[in-house]
């Protein structure tokens, strides 16, 4: 196990939706390596934005966060605002996940990358201008030099999102967060910057943090792995232990989601998410799942340890991976 | 197509009023605003205060200083300082809020039509909106008052005159980049006119600049009234109002009579004053949004 | 899938669009971004269009819903010239024709709960009323697999999948004969993911079932959905034919690299395609008059460089834009 980089104790998060709460975070209790390449994935909506939002105090006015966020052994979550600005973009950079909207309309797409680029290194601003082109032009866009000067409605989708990445990589962060960065890519340029991201994390000597819906991704980028489900972490291990023996039955669903089926309809996991306005008191999972029993509606399950750095929140963990 | 298993129905969506509210987050704000709608509630209240008959003459005590009876003095005509200048609340404050509603009403529509539709239409309403914006305030707002006739409803005209262009080329920058906007699109293709593609869905967005505007030009409007009425147009005599009530009593100044012009310039300068601050922070608010 | 048997929905002829971009020195630059692309699609047909990032598929999808003008070509929709119609012959067309954005959250008014939104959307339905419309926000919600419960929300009171299942909602709202598809299962998981294709499946085997065109990177998705497919790469279509022609047998050098990029781990290729620029992709653009992909293509010939290419049909229904189709294995 590699030193901790980052140590997520208790996090809870909720949304005040008009006199409704929304249950986004619900106690995560995660620890991510120095160095490490991991990957977040699981349902739509079970907090994986939200996640990586909290990190960096990046929620809106209607949200209310508890617990404990602590990146190089320093509480971000007392920070005041002048310390979390230096934080963000300096030592932790996000590539958000609607690209488009994240980019301002106002300013041309070069720009913004140089703008971040002379914020974070200090350089000219010729010398930020040219180290935009380049880095654009790194995540495979035709004609920078030319394409910088666009504004950013006169991109297509999957170049405001390289835009985005571009925008990133100029901050030189420890941690890197990525979500969703490659999902409106097509295979040849995702590879392209998914390999550009790892060049880059490896000289800086970087932590990714991924969010990814694409297994594929997470087998060939990452080294760990946490699954995600209605605001709870269900699952952490390594990409092996997670994709070839998960130790949890939401896991194992949304594998078996991937296999190929004949009869024209795609496999899924039937049933539909909790509605994530309810505390829970047993396991989130517990109304889809074939393995409930009677204790998983009344027990919230805790973290067990079913191999060397393998949890898993289910009760029946350890029948889970033997199976 | 289970028609909402379960008896499923869709809550109530908050009022408009409740969604407004959603942005005065800070703190700041809020004091601001108090105060702001206390001196606005004075205003409202005048009536039904203990006050002197803020219009009724006195001969006998013109001048007085203040006293128990008069906390801010007489003035002139030996009216009520006090009593005068609670009233002029609601005399400037009606004034300012109609012309620059006003001048939104008219002018955020051009904008939007302008800046969504560009082309002839773009040209014409920009040309117009620069002829406006060339005359010199005071001395447009005396020429016409002087020519149409020193009443209110024309002084509420001529300042809405000046708002227009001034809302019409914000809602118009702000448009020009929403005019490519994914949401624009949706809602063509959601079967929308262009005309209502402009009012249901363009124009809302482009609201949020105009709000942090909105105190600006209320200020504004409020010296402008002011200060024709301290030339002698504008609101006259026996109406309380401050621009008027400083003229009147900036003539006794010299002698040491103070209180007839320093407590209604109070008010005004700490109305201004609060209303700049409102939006100062309404514009922040924005930038941090964004 | 449904049979191949119907009257074409659509038919785009020769279809072109440039954007000028911003002015540099004397001259105005061109980004091509379709370049005489044509396509048909039966009623209750799908029909994938695969491309590079870039290539012109939103592009498409603007023009086909009357919102970008062409430069050149046409499109018909039950035969008639969309771009030809006057504003008034055009209105009641519109509900038939919906689109699916790219960018689920930017495609929301950010003013308007999502059931505003899918309202503002029923208002094409005449037959509804009032109350009836409200009902069908909750409706269309749940199919979705979203729930009534999210009609109070605010765009940004979402997560993207989320958002991305409203959008598709709102494209079915008006009961609509064709649907442009742009990635729209791109921020969903697997689960989730199939089950709106399973529901989008369902909508299409229903009787009058709507035609669509299915943009996606997805390549398992496509699989499931496509009845045709249309490989495009920079504005130019290269490759077309029926699903199993496509994935089985593959003619276009660029449809191979496609398919093989996305079958062979990524770890290994990059190994193999060393330290240097991806094999794949190359910044430059090519030459004129030969072929587009001169530069990036694997098995190009000097005759490449001197000769535009042409679409041809080498199979029944299976055309393909490159001379060396036949010999390349
Ligand atoms: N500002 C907000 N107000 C209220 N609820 C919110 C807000 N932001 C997010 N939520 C809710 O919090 C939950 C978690 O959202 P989040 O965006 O983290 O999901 P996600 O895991 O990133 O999903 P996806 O894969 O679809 O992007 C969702 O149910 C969402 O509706
Ligand atoms: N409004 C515009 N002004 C200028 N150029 C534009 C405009 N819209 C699109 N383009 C350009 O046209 C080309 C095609 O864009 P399009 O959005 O159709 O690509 P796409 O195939 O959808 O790509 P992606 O998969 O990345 O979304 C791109 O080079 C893009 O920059
Ligand atoms: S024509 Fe030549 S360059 Fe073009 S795809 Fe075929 S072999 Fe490659
Ligand atoms: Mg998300
Ligand atoms: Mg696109």
């Amino acid at each position: 196990m590699s030193v901790s980089l980052l140590q997520i104790e208790g996090l809870q998060l909720q949304f005040r939706v008009d006199r409704e709460t929304v249950y986004a975070l619900r106690g995560v209790d995660l620890s991510v390596g120095a160095g490490t390449r991991t990957a977040i994935v699981g349902e739509s909506g079970s907090g994986k934005t939200a996640l990586t939002l909290s990190l960096l105090r990046l929620l809106p006015p209607n949200a209310q966060l508890e617990g404990s966020v602590r990146f190089r052994e320093r509480e971000l979550l007392t920070l005041d605002e002048a310390e979390l600005r230096q934080v963000r973009g300096g030592q932790i950079a996000m590539i958000f996940q609607h690209a488009q909207a994240a980019l301002n309309p106002l300013l041309p797409v070069g720009r913004q990358i140089a703008d971040v680029c002379r914020q974070h290194s200090g350089v000219g601003r010729a010398e930020a201008w040219e180290r935009a082109v380049e880095v654009l032009a790194a995540t495979g866009i035709q004609q920078a030099a030319a394409r910088a000067r666009d504004y950013p409605h006169q991109y297509s989708g999957g170049m405001a999102q390289r835009a985005l990445i571009a925008m990133a990589l100029v901050c030189e962060p420890q941690l890197l967060i990525a979500d969703e960065p490659t999902s409106g890519l097509d295979v040849a340029v995702q590879q392209q910057v998914l390999a550009l991201v790892e060049q880059v994390v490896a000289r800086l000597d970087a932590t990714l943090l991924l969010i990814t819906h694409d297994l594929a991704v997470v087998a060939d980028s990452c080294d760990q792995i946490i699954v995600m489900y209605a605001g709870e972490v269900m699952e952490t291990g390594t990409t092996a232990q997670v994709l070839e023996r998960p130790a949890n039955p939401y896991t194992a669903a949304l594998l078996a989601c991937f296999e190929q089926t004949d009869e024209g309809r795609m496999p899924f996991i039937p049933g539909r998410t909790p509605d994530m306005r309810q505390p829970l008191t047993g396991c989130s999972f517990a109304g889809r799942c074939a393995m409930t029993r009677d204790i998983c509606h009344q027990q919230r399950p805790e973290p067990l340890e079913v191999a060397p750095g393998h949890f898993s929140a289910c009760h029946f963990a350890q029948e889970v991976v033997e199976a | 197509m289970s028609a909402l298993a379960g008896g499923q129905t869709i809550p109530e969506r908050p009022s408009l009023l409740q969604r407004m509210m959603r942005i005065n987050g800070a703190l700041r704000v809020r004091l601001n605003l108090g105060l702001l709608a206390l001196i606005v509630l004075l205003g409202l209240l005048a009536p039904l205060l203990p006050l002197h008959d803020p219009v009724r003459p006195n001969p006998l005590h013109r001048f007085k200083p203040p006293s128990t009876e008069h906390p801010f003095g007489t003035d002139g005509n030996g009216m009520d300082v006090l009593s005068r200048t609670i009233h002029a609340i609601r005399t400037d404050f009606a004034l300012a809020i109609s012309s620059v509603a006003l001048g939104i009403i008219v002018g955020a529509p051009l904008g939007a039509l302008s800046g969504y539709f560009g082309g002839r239409l773009d040209s014409v309403i920009t040309r117009i909106t620069e002829v406006f914006q060339g005359f010199p305030q005071i001395l447009f707002g005396m020429a016409v008052l002087a020519a149409a006739g020193n009443t209110m409803v024309n002084l509420v005209l001529i300042l809405a005159f000046y708002n227009v262009p001034v809302y019409s080329k914000m809602v118009r920058s702000v448009t020009l980049p929403l005019r490519e906007a994914d949401f624009v699109q949706a809602a063509r293709v959601a079967g929308n006119s262009p005309l209502s593609v402009v009012f249901r869905h363009v124009l809302p967005n482009t609201l949020v600049p105009v709000f942090s505007q909105l105190p600006l030009s209320c200020a504004y409007a409020a010296q402008m009234i002011a200060g024709l009425s301290f030339i002698g147009l504008g609101v006259a005599i026996p109406t309380p109002e401050w621009g008027s009530m400083i003229q009147l009593g900036a003539n006794q100044l010299v002698f040491g009579k103070w209180w007839a012009s320093i407590f209604p310039g109070l008010a005004l300068f700490i109305s201004v004053w609060l209303l700049n601050n409102v939006s100062d922070l309404f514009g922040s608010l924005v930038v941090r949004r964004g | 899938m449904a049979g191949s048997a119907g009257e074409a929905l659509l038919r785009i002829e020769e279809a072109t669009k440039s954007f000028s971009l911003r002015q540099r020195g004397w001259r105005r630059q061109h980004v091509v971004a379709l370049d005489g692309v044509s396509m048909t699609l039966r009623r209750g047909e799908t029909v994938g269009l695969v491309g590079e990032s870039g290539s012109g598929k939103s592009t498409l999808g603007r023009c086909v819903l009357n919102l970008l003008r062409l430069d050149g070509g046409r499109i018909l929709y039950r035969g008639r010239e969309i771009q030809a119609l006057s504003e008034r012959e055009w209105r009641p067309l519109r509900r038939r024709l919906q689109m699916v954005f790219q960018n689920p959250v930017s495609s929301f008014n950010p003013m308007m709960t999502i059931e505003e939104a899918l309202l503002d959307a029923l208002r094409q339905v005449p037959e509804l009323d009032d109350s009836r419309r409200r009902q069908r926000v909750g409706e269309l919600l749940e199919q979705v697999q979203l729930g009534a419960r999210f009609a109070v929300l605010y765009p940004y009171e979402m997560s993207g999948g989320q958002l991305q299942r409203a959008a598709i909602a709102r494209a079915l709202a008006p009961e609509p004969d064709f649907i442009f598809l742009d990635e729209p299962t791109a921020n969903l998981d697997m689960s989730i993911r199939g089950q709106i294709i399973n529901l989008l499946l369902d909508l299409q085997q229903q009787e009058g079932g709507p035609g669509f065109v299915f943009v996606t990177h997805d390549l398992r998705v496509l699989r499931y959905v496509a009845d045709r497919i249309y490989v495009i790469t920079q504005g130019h279509i290269v490759e077309s034919g029926s699903r199993d022609q496509i994935f089985h047998a593959p003619r276009h050098p660029w449809t191979r690299a496609l398919l093989e990029a996305a079958s062979i781990g990524r770890r290994e290729r990059r190994r193999d395609a060393g330290s240097g620029v991806d094999a794949g992709i190359s910044l430059e653009s090519s030459a004129r008059g030969g072929c587009r992909l001169l530069a990036r293509c694997p098995h190009a010939r000097e005759r490449c460089a001197r000769e535009p290419q042409v679409l041809r049909e080498i199979e029944p229904g299976q055309y393909v834009r490159c001379w060396r189709a036949e010999e390349i294995d």
